[in-house]
């Protein structure tokens, strides 16, 4: 397994919004997370990411265990995430957002900063290359040079994928990667999605357009009330009564 | 004329240094700190009694830089866990905690009588000449530290630093420590305020505790906020300008000489106190305006 969560648990103060969900992602698989709105899904991620401190649970990556690393650490570890509401730098321009996260930047350390201005100079050649490449996959070009804040919603989660593209990730938890965004754009995400798939990398996506994410995952798990209610093939799962009624119980 | 040109102008000048300071801090990374004083005096102090036992003026005035980033380090650490509040009370009471030391240690500071025949730099030139090339020194190192703040601007590092500013989280999720940034441009722009320290101990030859009152820290605040927040630029006209109305409200006592001297110090802290509130009225972010509005 490349991505491996075991009985992880998020609380709130009193209310506990994630119960003991245990979830694994195969090396180069892309697997699917759903589950009515409330579900702890986001809260999952955010524990597997290192974003929200987990009650319990232990999170590995390719069989380390990463539970005690900082957030900024499992990402150069290759854990890549994305955010439900898009984090772009709204301030940056879109060159810019995608520069920022190219890994191990000489120019990055007061040292090589003030040391050794060539070492710099040359390594932003290498940045600016690897930022074309990405630009080139996320078709951002022609926006390169506006700022993150002033995309539409759809460039934006573009941009965050880039972005973490760029950290060199092996597997990518997505949170809502269609969410608010028109038919046109889930293709083009999709498209995304799939070709870097084709590269090794994996994927865990939560999503509640399950049309979309039908098409794109082989496994699904599905939760409810903070814990992990059912897992398999897409269209095995979401015929469950388990889960037909775990999505029509929030309606009623 | 001359002489008193030259005092205000090597005063602008390390005021300018310590509105540097603040603006490296507040502007790059949004640190607060209310106790820049407390870096002021440890540079002071520190150059101080090095150059008092012997050691060269810029061996000093390099220690003293030193001193004044790793005493910022603890502070760092502490400031990176806590909300950017917390900070602000944290280096406020760091000042008190110097400004203490240096009262009651006598063995080190000589407590109040303070800490006299501290090197002047140049003496054996003519009082005037001595003050020009003491100018040039405070000038040159604006320039050092202008160059300085530029680099960790314009720079991949200063890619990081914008991020940081614009949305912390999401560093984290580029895989980079948003802390290590901020604990070291707090150590970068702390150095800067041990600087001029350093450069007025060795201006005025002495050092004692009652130098260092929160009044310092409150000028170059002015300064900065005057200004500009966070741009280079806005920091050195806030610090001119600033300078400029105290030193210009000192002849407010020929049009007004029914007031003493003590009211007169109440009321140009009043008039810059308004010039303030004028300015974030009518022009919020600063004269130059801040990093984000280039
Ligand atoms: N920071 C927080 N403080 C308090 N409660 C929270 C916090 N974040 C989430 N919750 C609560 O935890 C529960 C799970 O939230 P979470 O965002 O993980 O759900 P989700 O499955 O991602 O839902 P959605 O599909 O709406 O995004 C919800 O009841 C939510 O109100
Ligand atoms: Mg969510």
């Amino acid at each position: 397994m490349i991505l491996s969560a075991r009985d992880i648990s998020v609380s709130f103060g009193g209310f506990t919004a994630v119960d003991g969900a245990g979830i694994d992602v195969a090396e180069g698989a892309v697997v699917g997370l759903v589950g009515p709105n409330g579900a702890g899904k986001s809260s999952l991620f955010g524990a597997i990411t290192g974003y929200l401190p987990a009650s319990g649970g232990t999170v590995s990556l390719d069989g380390v265990d990463i539970s005690r690393l900082p957030a900024y650490g499992r990402v150069r570890r290759g854990l890549g995430r994305t955010f439900q509401v898009p984090r772009e730098f709204t301030h940056l321009s879109v060159r810019d957002n995608l520069s920022a996260a190219v890994p191990e930047q000489s120019g990055e350390t007061l040292l090589k900063l003030f040391g050794s201005p060539s070492a710099v100079r040359k390594d932003e050649a290498r940045v600016r290359r690897k930022v074309d490449e990405v630009l080139e996959i996320v078709g951002l070009g022609h926006v390169q040079d506006l700022h993150g804040g002033s995309l539409s919603g759809g460039q934006r989660k573009l941009l965050e994928l880039g972005r973490v593209l760029l950290t060199d990730p092996r597997v990518v938890l997505l949170d809502e990667p269609f969410g608010g965004v028109n038919p046109v754009m889930i293709e083009r995400l999709s498209e995304v999605i799939k070709s870097l798939n084709d590269r090794g990398v994996a994927f865990l996506i939560v999503e509640h357009n399950l049309a979309a994410l039908s098409r794109l995952v082989g496994r699904l798990y599905v939760m409810d009330r903070g814990k992990v209610i059912a897992e398999g093939a897409p269209a095995d799962v979401l015929s469950l009564p388990a889960v037909q009624d775990a999505y029509l119980g929030t309606v009623a | 004329m001359t002489s008193y040109l030259l005092a205000i102008a090597i005063q602008v000048g390390i005021l300018m240094i310590l509105t540097l300071s603040l603006s490296i801090q507040y502007g790059m990374t949004g640190l607060i700190n209310f106790g820049l004083v407390a870096f002021y005096a440890l540079g002071a102090y520190a150059s101080g009694l090095l150059t008092v036992a012997g050691w060269p003026i810029a061996a000093g005035i390099g220690v003293a830089a030193l001193v004044g980033s790793l005493a910022s380090l603890p502070l760092g650490f502490i400031a990176v866990r806590l909300k950017a509040e917390y900070l602000a009370i944290v280096t406020l009471g760091f000042a008190e905690l110097v400004r203490l030391v240096a009262l009651n240690e006598q063995w080190l500071t000589r407590g109040t009588t303070g800490l006299g025949g501290i090197p002047r730099p140049f003496q054996d030139q003519p009082p005037i000449v001595q003050a020009a090339l003491f100018l040039a020194v405070v000038v040159f190192l604006i320039v050092v530290f202008v160059l300085v703040s530029r680099r960790l601007t314009v720079s991949p590092y200063g890619r990081i630093l914008a991020s940081i500013r614009d949305n912390e989280a999401a560093v984290n999720a580029i895989g980079k420590n948003p802390s290590r940034f901020k604990i070291q441009i707090f150590a970068i722009g702390s150095a800067a305020g041990a600087v001029a320290g350093a450069l007025q101990a060795h201006y005025i030859g002495y050092v004692s505790p009652d130098q260092f009152v929160a009044h310092v820290t409150f000028m170059a605040w002015m300064a900065m906020i005057l200004g500009g927040t966070g741009r280079v630029s806005g920091a050195l006209i806030g610090a001119f300008v600033i300078m400029l109305f105290f030193e210009g409200s000192r002849f407010l006592r020929d049009v007004m000489p029914w007031i003493s001297e003590v009211e007169m110090a109440s009321v140009r802290l009043a008039a810059v106190g308004l010039l303030l509130i004028l300015a974030t009225l009518y022009r919020p972010q600063g004269i130059v305006g801040d990093y984000s509005s280039r």
